[in-house]
């Protein structure tokens, strides 16, 4: 029954990670001794109970009125990030050996400064930093916070610093604006200019873990499509609905022993036989047994669909009001109906037409009617009726978060991006409520990035034209094919279209690499490669497209935003503007029905990412990072990902010369 | 770029032919087939099927004939992998050999054809062997020996071993283990009988000559690893010394501590002797890291593997060292040793001194197989900065100095040592404050009075006439040079001299 904990995404993923590694602090007990009349003390606990700062015998002090060294800051957000990664992930879909700070390809990283040394405490902290950093805004990123070519590591950092740091959790759009954001955010007290405290930066790293542990950054953005509709996420998925005391009845004993059993996945089919044998007996926590009993693995979803409602029925029974139960009894019945529909998504009707059943039962738009009602709507997104799916997230998305996300992603996908942002001008939450109050403020920001896409693809598609009107370049590249590693140098003639490739390749079933080499006739559609075995040129025509992702990168970006329904997000960050630009799988899927590709079908496409780095001076494109994930219907799963840096100075005058063109051996 | 289409074809297609024979069932020649494979795929002589079939096929007929006087003629039309198969299985019917023997014996005949003395099959447990070498972990009692005047004599107990823990003591003689005298015995044979399991346990005795007394021990061998890098500041205070023995994974940190332990010191530093005599190598990854203490970035070598492929190898976010160093070589400075000896003397950080070192210019990777073996093979060769081959060659130093003490010597009037004081202690001879466990000592009674090591006088005083064979009398060259002086110092001789 892991499906359900899997379709609960986010927050319990999130909590999960920054769950205490040390459990200190419980009982009052602090890490450090020289905390406990710190204003910052229950920030300095939390931050080491989430792994920001080592703690024990050989850290007895944690000096919070010391000011703070530029390296245990950005080793603090490096920390920080392997917490919250995937909230970034979307910005930076660095593979796990990168964030590793080896690369990704035969390159490694390595650091712009000459006083961080690779055999130091401070060094992968602070290249895996500057790596996402790279990812996130371009090359040498890290020299926009700690410009010149030494870092002076051990220097107290500036709140500034400490800010243009930290912007990266926030979503700015402008590197310009990071020391108004950070502020804006409330995670920073002082001034630009102040040193930062080891106290104070414990108190900013609580601030953004609480800012983390919440919604996603770009909260409308669904790059893998996973995420909408959206459903609370469940805090306790094996409660025993029911007090019991120490002293229990024999069938009281049993069904806790069977509720164990299932949570500690020790379950088998006797605990199912127990809980049976249970119903026909006067214990009375139906709800219990009809819920745990759609748990069963070996009987078939349809019948664990019936138990999973008949536990509502008992829900019902009961006459007790309490939401959270009904939330829980409602979630199951909506994963069941994921399954099932997984594979008929007629079912989907079928299941909301069973759940709607109940709506009648609860006082409208109270709490009890929201746990239901969050299903319902999407149920009904689930089985084709949007409409009605957002009048009903309509009603209560003033104060529930997911009926507000839910609303807003849908109108904005049904192209009524006005009525969202009508919409979200009515939110006005309660201070209080630290989760509304960042949403809605995080979706105001993402609406004003939404208003800007038409803006955006106009500035991507210049300097893609640059680039294609270029007489000549130099790419200089890494690639990962279906775990095929390529390193290369292409050089581009575009007045002649011809283009040369020098490099080389490692298989992954291999110890070796092999050479690369091979010569590109734009006007023939002919390539000419190198085959190291035989040590001789061989041509194949170029003219059938092979992968998806060639005939997308074929297309100009507004075809790419009209028809693919892609999504851009441009950050500018000192020299350069970076563009992010996600495909949905669904359009793309869609749209490649009727393309003869080499591979076959295209079945489904997890991912479709580019970015692309363009120098703000010259409109030039200068680097261009992708990850792309096809699935074909032969079953076929490609994964390519790679990064490509572009040079224009070099005037290159190519032909083919005519060994290779004649195929002979060199 | 867009299209690797054809080289993912090509090496999909490479790969199920590697596959295929690897998982035909049941076949008693395994192992010599992975090997087989493993060699044809990657060495970097790119060798042919009929050469490792024909090396396979000899080196079994050999063993038959030696073994059982069997004469097992090996055929020139066997060249395929399959007639080998064929031939062994025949082979092993007559012969009546068991098919592990006539694998390994298969295996060292093919490795043997490849004239690469650095690939290597291991057993699993030969395997935990080299891995332990490369890290420095011994089994042992934990002590060193040495051969003085025909006694074995303790000459270092190693901190935290089971000897520390014993009553043995530096200088006790080894007499006997167990019952077996190691009186009059080579080093080599006393070797042979100290050397055992981990956990098994012997009985010493030991003469201890200052008590004039005999003593038993009884002592468990244990797992040690001893420190890859060792050294100390030379007398003065100025000059650093640092013996790397291997590139271990600590190897790397290790030095760096003592960097920053000499930068410690009160006084400035102003060179360095980096001492990679008998260093045969290690991980790439430490040599790697150690070059980054001595230069910020550059090139550390070109690979080169079967296929033509070079790839650059630089040090990244490294250090300037900022002082002259000198590298001591040999003979047995190999492999990761000559990799950043030739890179740190391409950038002219270092100056090497010594004797020629080994040619190792290789790179091996130790490939997993079946049963915990493993096959440790060539892949690379490299080159150094400045593109000079190593391999097969060595390295030749910048001051050529065969003699042990000696190189030292040179290291240090290279880097304008003044002021000298040298003496035998322990059967080390010491320079300037540091221990070098010589061969030969320092000083030697002769019959007309002291003598000493001809060539560190030689070297010592800058004169080449006093040549390098053996010992000469002291007394003319104390007479000739006023700076040098011989002093005893709490009954030891002490040779001082200033340059």
């Amino acid at each position: 029954m892991q499906k359900l904990i899997r379709t609960l995404t986010g927050g319990l993923l999130v909590a999960a990670l920054f769950t205490p590694g040390v459990a200190v602090a419980a009982g009052g007990f602090l890490p450090y001794k020289d905390i406990s009349q710190h204003w910052a003390r229950a920030s300095i606990v939390r931050a080491v109970q989430a792994g920001l700062f080592a703690a024990g015998t050989d850290a007895p002090l944690f000096y919070p009125n010391r000011e703070m060294t530029r390296a245990e800051f950005v080793a603090m957000i490096d920390r920080l990030y392997n917490g919250g990664q995937y909230q970034l992930y979307p910005l930076t879909f660095l593979s796990e050996h990168a964030e590793w700070s080896k690369g990704e390809g035969f390159e490694e990283p390595y650091l712009p400064y000459k006083d961080v040394d690779r055999l130091t405490w401070m060094y992968y902290p602070t290249l895996r930093v500057s790596v996402v950093l790279d990812r996130l805004y371009g090359p040498n990123a890290i020299q926009e916070i700690f410009p010149g070519e030494k870092m002076n590591p051990n220097q107290p950092i500036t709140q500034e610093e400490a800010a243009k740091l930290m912007q990266m959790f926030t979503m700015s759009t402008d590197s310009e604006k990071a020391w108004e954001e950070v502020k804006a955010w409330g995670w920073l007290e002082g001034d630009r200019g102040d040193k930062l405290k080891r106290g104070e930066a414990a108190a900013a790293a609580d601030r953004m873990i609480t800012y983390l542990v919440q919604d996603t950054i770009l909260p409308l953005l669904d790059y893998d499509g996973q995420k909408f509709p959206m459903v609370p996420e469940i805090e306790e998925l094996f409660p025993y609905f029911a007090t019991y005391t120490i002293w229990k009845t024999t069938e009281e004993k049993a069904y806790v022993e069977a509720v164990d059993a299932i949570r500690d996945h020790e379950d088998s089919e006797q605990t199912y036989r127990v809980l049976r044998k249970l119903l026909e007996t006067s214990f009375d926590n139906r709800i219990g047994l009809h819920y745990y009993l759609s748990w069963d693995p070996e009987t078939e979803i349809s019948a664990n669909l019936d138990e999973a409602i008949r536990a509502i029925d008992a829900y019902f029974a009961t006459k007790v009001i309490d939401p959270d139960t009904l939330r829980l009894l409602s979630a199951n019945v909506y994963d069941l109906a994921l399954q099932l529909g997984a594979s008929d998504p007629q079912q989907f009707a079928k299941v909301l037409e069973r759940l709607g059943t109940y709506e009648p039962k609860v006082k409208p738009e109270s709490k009890e009617w929201e746990a239901l009602a969050i299903y319902l709507g999407a149920l009904e997104i689930r089985s084709g009726q949007s409409e009605k799916a957002m009048n009903r997230y309509r009603q209560f998305a003033t104060t529930n978060p997911e009926a507000l996300l839910n609303a807003c992603y849908y109108l904005y996908q049904d192209g009524r991006l006005k009525e969202a942002e009508a919409l979200l001008a009515t939110v006005k939450p309660n201070a209080a409520d630290s989760r509304m109050v960042q949403l809605s403020k995080l979706l105001k920001q993402e609406m004003a990035s939404l208003q800007e896409q038409a803006a955006i693809v106009s500035d991507l598609g210049y300097s893609l034209r640059r680039l294609d009107n270029a007489d000549s370049y130099q790419v200089k590249g890494e690639a990962v094919l279906s775990g095929f590693t390529f390193k290369y140098t292409q050089e581009v003639d575009q007045r002649s279209q011809i283009s040369k490739l020098n490099g080389f390749y490692q298989s992954p079933q291999k110890l070796v690499s092999d050479k690369l080499a091979a010569y590109t006739d734009g006007r023939k559609k002919i390539q000419y490669s190198y085959d190291s075995e035989t040590q001789k040129w061989e041509q194949h025509k170029t003219d059938k497209l092979d992968f998806l992702h060639e005939w997308v990168n074929a297309l100009p970006v507004t075809e790419r935003a009209k028809s693919l329904r892609a999504r851009y997000f441009k950050q500018s960050f000192g020299e350069i503007d970076v563009i992010t630009e996600w495909i949905p799988g669904a359009a793309l899927e869609e749209k490649s029905a009727s393309l003869m590709l080499d591979r076959g079908k295209v079945k489904s496409v997890p991912l479709f990412i580019n970015k692309y780095y363009i120098d703000r001076a010259s409109d030039r494109i200068v680097k261009h990072t992708w990850r792309y994930e096809e699935m074909y219907q032969s079953d076929e799963y490609v994964a390519y990902s790679g990064t490509d840096q572009y040079e224009y100075t070099a005037n290159v005058k190519l032909s083919i010369p005519d060994e290779v063109r004649k195929g002979v051996t060199p | 770029m867009k299209r690797f289409r054809q080289w993912l074809a090509a090496a999909l297609l490479a790969v199920s032919v590697w596959q295929a024979p690897v998982q035909a069932a049941e076949n008693p020649y395994e192992k010599t087939e992975e090997v087989f494979w493993h060699v044809m795929e990657s060495h970097l002589s790119k060798p042919q099927e009929a050469q490792l079939v024909k090396g396979a096929l000899q080196a079994v007929s050999e063993q038959a004939k030696e073994r059982k006087k069997l004469q097992l003629a090996v055929s020139a039309e066997d060249d395929t992998w399959e007639e080998l198969v064929q031939r062994l299985a025949e082979w092993q019917g007559r012969s009546g050999f068991d098919a592990s023997s006539i694998n390994i014996w298969a295996i060292d005949g093919m490795l043997s054809t490849l004239d690469d003395p650095h690939s290597v099959f291991f057993t699993a447990d030969e395997l935990r062997l080299f891995q332990s070498d490369v890290e420095n972990q011994f089994v042992g009692f934990g002590f060193r020996l040495r051969m003085q005047n025909d006694h074995l004599i303790i000459r270092e107990i190693i901190p935290g071993s089971p000897a520390a823990a014993s009553a043995l003591k530096r200088g006790d003689q080894l007499q006997k283990i167990n019952e077996i005298s190691l009186v009059d015995k080579t080093f080599e044979e006393a070797y042979a009988y100290l050397k055992g399991a981990e956990g098994t346990e012997a009985v010493l005795t030991v003469y201890r000559p200052a008590e004039k007394r005999e003593l038993q021990v009884k002592l468990k061998r244990a797992m040690m690893t001893l420190p890859e890098a060792e050294g100390q500041l030379f007398s003065d205070g100025t000059i650093g010394y640092i013996s790397l023995e291997t590139f271990g994974s600590e190897g790397a940190l290790q030095m760096r501590d003592k960097l920053q332990e000499f930068a410690r010191s009160p006084k400035p530093l102003k060179g360095l002797v980096l001492d990679l005599r008998d260093n045969s190598g290690g991980y790439l990854a430490t040599a790697r890291d150690v070059a980054s203490l001595f230069m910020e970035d550059g090139l550390l070598m070109y690979t080169m593997n079967r296929n033509g492929v070079e790839v650059e190898t630089w040090v990244r976010n490294g250090r300037d060292i900022g002082i002259p160093v000198r590298i001591l070589v040999n003979g047995g400075t190999a492999s990761a040793s000559e990799l950043l000896s030739g890179a740190l003397r391409d950038h002219g950080i270092a100056k090497l001194i010594g004797t020629k070192t080994y040619g190792k210019g290789s790179a091996q990777q130790v490939i997993p197989l079946s049963e915990g073996d493993a096959l440790k093979l060539t892949l690379n060769e490299y080159f150094t900065p400045k593109h000079t081959v190593v391999n097969h060659v060595g390295l030749t130093p910048d001051i050529v100095v065969e003699d042990y003490g000696a190189q030292v010597v040179e290291a240090l009037h290279s880097l304008n040592v003044r002021q000298w004081e040298l003496s035998d202690e322990d059967g080390d001879t010491v320079i300037n404050g540091v221990p070098f466990p010589t061969v030969e000592p320092l000083f030697k009674q002769g019959p007309g009075g002291l003598q000493i090591r001809a060539a560190i006088l030689s070297h010592l005083l800058k004169d080449p006439a006093i040549g390098e064979k053996e010992y000469v009398e002291l007394a003319p060259y104390l007479q000739k040079h006023p700076a040098l002086k011989l002093q005893s110092k709490n009954g030891v001789q002490v040779l001082t001299y200033t340059s």
